[in-house]
């Protein structure tokens, strides 16, 4: 009796045991049928917070519109949240062979000169697209999936030259006070060359680290150096606020300027913002969806890349899918860079064969809590 | 300009900010001291301090003075409460230091994460102006880091204050300096904790409220100081309650007399240096040792 009921118990155990295995086997490979996976950085940390948020508000945003018309080959898209930690490569490596083990992304949007360049050929080895709204110069090199979605830092800084040399001719030299990482050296180095191409020089630079407790000793050595402006090189709009506020409070007058990074509510909601002082961002064209438009005056400019990005992958997905070829990273990049120049319903990209993209820039301040467009410079402007 | 005064604005700038790691520094020498753990848990009440302050002043439309009023009243409240339903749980059942550790640690990003989540990872400012200031040893100074200096210098004479002339400040201390000896002699040592953690959410609010007027908040304003607090009570020891504000002006000089004399890349790598050589060559602080039986505030 004692050994049947043994026996009974092993043989339910088993049978448990298979059941679970089946019913875990359905639901680990949960992308195999039904949608299409696409992975949005994310992070919590200061700094990347702010703007990671505004990607996927953006990327909902376009869900809801692409999903209405039936997604890609009638399959609905799904985000896949890929935490990034605060721009950690080895927390990005972990969330990304998940992302693309488990969840079966098809690709991918992220930042972070550091994640995406020494993820770069795993991206690859797992043949997704990548969009990349980092402005290194480094990232597409790393990876011939990635394409920028972003201006690359060289060209951010040649528009701030630019811009300075027409609305602020008497400037003659400018300082940089940058994040103290791969990023940030290579804004510093880009813009030292862009300006002095205007005849703009450098006469000092400081690093900071990321999240800094301060940074008045930082900027009493800039200001030491008489600069005509400071061009701030963080990666998250709270620390361009602090340098704003410190710069002011120690009693500098001259122009502070910024790129993508002052483009959040961090810096609207800043009214020393409102003097002296503009950034290069994205514009949202007139023509644009009202949903992006207000979304993108809450949340900051990032709003509009999460949307086009969603946007993008859709329409490259329909047509890999209309040519017989299958969701590949491979084919979804060489679509991409096929078709080339590119109208989204925000803004025209030409996406270029080495992974650059030229797109749209546009100068902004700060005018009542809110960003204040100056002028647009297009494609075709910047091409 | 000499190289003397060229270093002025720097000293300046190093001490402001290293009496306000000081305050935080002693609340986490203070809880330590008397409850025998590093309290990475004030992170929290810091946040529950900060955005006290900005939904009171901002939000409810209280005068500034009354906001901050709410904000300290606050910060104690969190901070009792912190210990009341997490902490002493743990202390109750002798959990080990490393434990108290991994629970207050993840209490405070527990808190920081829930407020990126449900509110906004967003900065927000409570004053949005340039703050008054004057102009100090070739720097200006505003009047939040006068009131970050001013209230840890108060906070330092207070406790030694508090500690020696109360009947709250002597239980704390007799727990501190012998526990088991103060429950032989009939002194409620929860009752002593209670008002430990009390003491120290008002200093962490203090320390949190002149920081928001300065820079804003978000969810992630606290964990600078927290782990500067850390740092300086390595650095200076937990020999007395001097020994941590030491320590934090020492760590605060180091990170603005760093800049002055190399490029800025160098500020953390000789802020983290010094932490790290006094751990190899005084592992107790540069200001001494804790003798519970000899030392008092």
């Amino acid at each position: 009796m004692t050994a049947q009921l043994s026996g009974l118990w092993r043989r339910a155990a088993v049978v448990g045991l298979a059941l679970s295995i089946v019913l875990l086997a359905g639901l680990l490979p949960a992308a195999a049928a039904g949608d299409v996976r696409i992975g949005i950085c994310q992070s919590t940390a200061q700094g990347p917070a702010t703007f990671s948020t505004a990607l996927w508000k953006g990327a909902e945003l376009a869900l809801a519109d692409v999903n209405s018309h039936g997604g890609i080959g009638g399959q609905p898209l799904r985000p896949v949240p890929v935490d990034v930690g605060n721009n950690d490569p080895a927390q990005a490596r972990l969330s990304l062979n998940k992302a693309i083990d488990l969840d079966k992304i098809t690709s991918l949007v992220c930042w972070g000169t550091n994640v995406m360049v020494q993820n770069g050929p795993l991206i690859d080895d797992a043949d997704i697209l990548a969009f990349t709204t980092s402005s290194g110069t480094k990232v597409v090199k790393a990876s011939k999936l990635t394409q920028q979605l972003e201006a690359v830092t060289s060209l951010y800084c040649k528009v701030a030259a630019a811009e300075i040399k027409r609305q602020y001719p008497a400037v003659k030299t400018f300082a940089v006070l940058y994040v103290n990482y791969e990023f940030g050296i290579e804004l510093r180095d880009k813009c030292e060359e862009e300006f002095g191409k205007k005849g703009i020089r450098l006469v000092a630079s400081e690093g900071h680290p990321n999240a800094p407790p301060d940074l008045r000793s930082q900027l009493t050595k800039l200001i030491d150096a008489k600069p005509d402006a400071i061009y701030l090189a963080p990666i998250g709009g709270g620390t361009v606020a602090l340098g704003i506020r410190t710069a002011r409070e120690l009693g500098y007058k001259g122009l502070l300027t910024t790129y993508g990074a002052g483009d959040t509510p961090d810096i609207y909601t800043l009214k020393l913002a409102e003097d002296n002082f503009f950034y290069v961002s994205h514009a949202t064209p007139p023509g644009a969806p009202e949903a992006v438009k207000r979304a993108t005056e809450k949340y900051g400019g990032y709003t509009l890349m999460g949307y086009e990005y969603v946007w993008l992958v859709a329409r490259l997905g329909n047509e890999v899918l209309k040519n017989g070829q299958k969701l590949t990273g491979n084919a979804l990049v060489a679509q991409l860079r096929k078709d080339r120049d590119i109208q989204t319903p925000v803004n025209r990209y030409v996406f270029q064969d080495d992974g650059y993209t030229i797109r749209p820039l546009a100068i902004f301040t700060i005018e009542r809590g809110a960003r204040k467009l100056q002028h647009v410079l297009s494609a075709s402007d910047l091409e | 300009m000499s190289i003397f005064q060229s270093a002025l604005p720097f000293l300046a700038n190093g001490l402001s900010l290293g009496l306000s790691i000081a305050l935080a520094a002693l609340a986490m020498a203070l809880i330590w001291r008397v409850v025998g753990m590093i309290d990475f848990g004030l992170g929290a009440v810091y946040l529950v301090s900060a955005y006290a302050l900005l939904g009171l002043h901002t939000a409810l439309g209280f005068s500034l003075p009354l906001a901050i009023l709410g904000a300290l009243a606050c910060g104690i409240a969190a901070a009792i409460l912190i210990y009341g339903l997490v902490y002493r749980h743990f202390i109750r059942r002798n959990a080990p230091l490393f434990v108290m550790v991994l629970v207050g640690l993840s209490l405070f990003l527990a808190i920081e994460n829930l407020l990126g989540a449900a509110l906004s990872s967003q900065k927000f400012y409570v004053i949005d102006a340039l703050l008054p200031g004057v102009d100090v040893l070739g720097t200006r100074l505003n009047v939040a880091q006068f009131g970050k200096m001013a209230v840890s210098l108060a906070a330092l004479a207070g406790i030694a204050f508090f500690c020696l002339r109360t009947a709250p400040g002597t239980m704390i201390l007799a727990v501190a300096d012998n526990k088991r000896l103060a429950l032989g002699v009939g002194i409620d040592v929860d009752h002593a904790y209670v008002w430990t953690y009390g003491l120290a959410g008002l200093m962490v609010s203090a320390a949190a409220i002149p920081d928001v007027a300065e820079s804003g908040v978000d969810p992630y304003v606290a964990l600078n100081p927290v782990l500067l607090a850390l740092a300086a009570i390595i650095i200076g020891g937990l020999g007395s309650f001097r020994a941590p504000v030491l320590g934090a002006v020492l760590l605060g000089l180091a990170f603005h007399l760093a800049v002055w004399l190399f490029p800025a890349s160098w500020q953390e790598v000789i802020a983290y240096g010094l932490v790290v050589a006094v751990l190899i060559v005084r592992p107790q602080g540069l200001f001494g040792a804790f003798h519970a039986a000899r030392e008092r505030a």
